[in-house]
């Protein structure tokens, strides 16, 4: 009975904000418009910028918010100081930049972190510095396997067992190849989620690893062919899956297998790139919603992006879960006293949030108190290529990944 | 008193100067002495942050100190510097998870196998100098990233690779006595002052004379006497064994390493600096990881894109080999060469 009374002022309050956003556009904070001029609050951010890829969307859109935050009161008339670090792809950059962040600026809090090599460098130095992380996009494993580092995402093989649940479910398929990058606690560990799914469901699944680097895409190709599998699953990212599509179609194999892939060829521009062959046949996993859903958490965050970011800054998935981080962190501070806020008392407000609201996720977040890992968002939406454009096919649906009863268990707990 | 020291680092000087052969104690303490004012300095006056990196600087100066040796001594290109550190590194990662023993038995493990690793990629030097060996080279430092990249690192794993597939990464135990970042930062200045006594009386004594003769033109060297093939194989030898101690030190800092940064570029890079730090002087080396670390690590803080480090190092090195072929310590020794010159009067004129 309370639970549904808890759905039905959620829903309220859902519906007011929204009609409210009709008004205000842009909602943070306490949407008084008077800045904030206390004594900032330090929160930290490392990201990937400059690198193999640039990873830095998320922390530009946690920046966006801060700007807001601060422009509409901040955290009880204390403005938030956001300092964002770029570690270059490289751990020992990542360990440096964290001994700064923490140690010599004093940072409270770190907010939308996104880097591939940052958690496993830093995990254990957060834990003894008794920081908390609320990162944007996690990708390796070390990203949701580690006490005190809670990503906003789903991550690569949550992502890609989200995508075979589908195939499972809706396209049943009876065998699988799956192609990752041979990047160790990225590709290996997203293709062994379907290996292991494979066995406990009783269907076939062949891993195929490569070079994201240098790799023959037809070769790569024709060899996940060759097992005839009813579908083939990547796990790479958009400039690495659309060579491997195209090459998939220059071999007629469109025809006959239906590709699928995690959300790291969720991307826009995609569907318009590998063209109308693909249409009905090229299906993505999405860790967020709709990037254009009409929803109202969605529309704010594209009109906060709007009025306090850059014009340069992306708005795609990663600008959505750095996003989603800094609205989290800021529900954390507000419960707090701000003339009480230290690293300890930050700390322990972020381990309590949970029922976080947001219709960019599939279901409310939570950090995971006492919780050795974190992987709350765990349910995700599928889309189809399709006219040029994403067609999303599902509603939220639990990834089926076997590797998630620890957290499915302990979600129990919590209702 | 410098001006004494400083001739004998430069190949050159040492050839001709058979005469007055001055005791090799002294530049060695001076080495000693100029390490400990610098450890000292930067141990009091940095943040967490700086600390970190002249961590690294002063570790990753190690292996440059071995490249210098090949490329200021004998004057061979070997372009898989960085990738000898990364077999250090690997070494002393999978012995320290495996095992758990002491810092220093993981970090001698490193040092060993990267030696016997660096022989190996020296194999072709027996043969081969100027850009077939760079290229040899490069290719070499380019199978490690292959390599490296589908490996990784250790992390206490089971299993020859010692990944971890359960919990989280282990990380690498610091040594006892140096478990703090401002001890273990002292740890690393006294391995790598070791190592620069141990290069720069190399250069002072026999091998030294030994890879000068080397460097004329191996039939001298043959006429001279000198084992051409124990001495070159000694050179790449010991590069390699600094190489592999500065990959332990490397993971001792940050507890592992990652794939991701032992690209066949890093070699490049540190060939690069090695050239503009200045590859005679033994202070050189300390001078190129500083430029290898503390550089990018300054951008970083002043919020310059990382890119511009790039940049700033071909500039460098373009500086370097067109007007200061000794790199920067070359220029520092000339000019207290020269101060010294001033108060000693009238040597000058």
């Amino acid at each position: 009975m309370l639970k549904i009374l808890k759905v039905m002022a959620a829903s309220l309050t859902l519906g007011l904000l929204s009609a409210l956003s009709a008004h205000a556009a842009v909602s943070c904070g306490d949407n008084s418009g008077k800045p904030a001029t206390g004594e900032p609050i330090i929160i930290g951010a490392i990201t990937g910028k400059t690198g193999p890829d640039d990873f830095s969307n998320s922390t530009k859109s946690a920046l966006a918010y801060f700007n807001c935050l601060n422009a509409n009161g901040g955290i009880k008339g204390r403005p938030v100081k956001y300092l964002v670090e770029d570690d270059q792809w490289n751990p020992e950059t990542a360990a440096q930049l964290a001994a700064k962040l923490v140690n010599d600026q004093k940072a409270v809090l770190m907010v939308g972190n996104s880097s591939y090599v940052e958690c496993g460098a830093n995990a254990e130095f957060y834990k003894k510095a008794g920081i908390e992380v609320i990162a944007g996009v996690g990708v390796p494993r070390e990203c949701f396997f580690a006490q005190n580092y809670a990503p906003t995402n789903a991550g690569p093989r949550v992502s890609m067992l989200g995508a075979m649940g589908y195939a499972l479910d809706k396209l049943n398929a009876k065998s699988v190849a799956c192609i990752g990058p041979n990047i160790p606690n990225v590709g290996t560990w997203s293709c062994d989620g379907v290996v292991s799914l494979a066995k406990e469901k009783g269907f076939k699944a062949e891993t195929i690893l490569m070079d994201p680097g240098s790799a023959d895409a037809t070769s790569i190709i024709l060899k996940a062919a060759a097992s005839k599998p009813d579908v083939i699953v990547l796990g790479m990212s958009k400039g690495v899956a659309v060579p491997l599509l195209t090459a998939a179609e220059e071999q007629g194999l469109n025809q006959t297998i239906t590709f699928l892939s995690a959300a790291s060829a969720y991307d826009l521009s995609v569907p318009a790139t590998i063209g109308p062959a693909w249409d009905g046949k090229f299906f993505v996993n999405m860790e967020f919603n709709d990037l254009q859903a009409t929803t109202p958490d969605n529309q704010n965050w594209l009109a906060v992006m709007d009025k306090y970011g850059q014009k340069s800054d992306p708005r795609d998935t990663f600008a959505q879960a750095g996003y989603l981080a800094a609205r989290i962190a800021e529900k954390a501070l507000m419960t707090l006293d701000p003339k009480n806020i230290t690293r300890e008392t930050v700390s322990a407000a972020v381990r309590q949030v949970k029922g976080f609201q947001s219709d960019i996720f599939c279901a409310p977040w939570y950090f995971g108190d006492g919780q050795p890992r974190h992987n709350a968002n765990s349910s995700t939406r599928m889309a189809v290529s399709e006219g040029g454009k994403w067609k999303v096919v599902s509603d939220c649906a639990p990834s089926p990944d076997p590797e998630l009863k620890d957290v499915r268990a302990f979600e129990a707990t919590m209702k | 008193m410098n001006a004494e020291a400083v001739p004998m680092t430069q190949p050159q000087h040492s050839m001709s100067d058979t005469i007055r052969r001055p005791t090799v104690a002294f530049p060695l303490l001076l080495i000693v002495l100029t390490m400990a004012i610098f450890s000292v300095a930067v141990a009091f006056l940095s943040n967490a942050f700086w600390l970190s990196a002249c961590t690294s600087a002063v570790a990753l100066s190690l292996s440059v100190t071995g490249l210098a040796v090949l490329y200021g001594q004998l004057g061979l290109v070997s372009l898989c510097q960085f990738a000898l550190v990364g077999v250090g590194g690997w070494v002393a990662l999978r012995i320290g998870h495996a095992y758990h023993p002491p810092f220093e038995l993981s970090m001698l493990a490193g040092g060993v196998v990267a030696a016997l690793v660096g022989l190996v990629f020296g194999i072709p030097a027996l043969r081969l100098r100027g850009l077939y060996l760079a290229l040899v080279t490069l290719m070499l430092a380019g199978t490690f990233q292959t390599i490296i990249s589908a490996w990784g690192f250790p992390d206490g794993g089971p299993g020859f690779l010692g990944r971890a597939d359960g919990a989280g990464r282990a990380m690498l135990a610091r040594p006892s006595m140096a478990t703090g970042a401002t001890a273990y930062f002292l740890y690393v200045c006294a391995m790598a002052t070791l190592g620069f006594v141990v290069m720069q009386w190399h250069k002072l004594a026999k091998p030294g004379r030994a890879w000068a003769l080397i460097r004329k033109g191996e039939t001298v060297a043959v006429a001279s006497g000198v084992n051409v093939l124990t001495y070159k194989a000694w050179a790449f030898a010991l590069s390699g064994f600094f190489a592999g101690i500065a990959g332990a030190l490397l993971a001792g800092n940050v507890g592992q390493l990652d794939g991701r940064a032992f690209s066949a570029f890093e070699s490049l890079n540190l060939f690069a600096l090695t050239i503009v730090g200045g590859s005679y002087n033994w202070f050189g080396a300390l001078i190129a990881g500083l430029l290898l670390r503390a550089v990018p690590a300054l951008l970083t803080d002043l919020g310059i894109d990382g890119y511009v480090t790039i940049g700033i190092f071909g500039v460098a090195l373009f500086h370097a080999l067109a007007t200061a072929p000794t790199g920067i310590a070359g220029q520092i020794s000339a000019l207290i060469a020269r101060v010294g010159r001033l108060f000693s009067g009238r040597e000058a004129a």
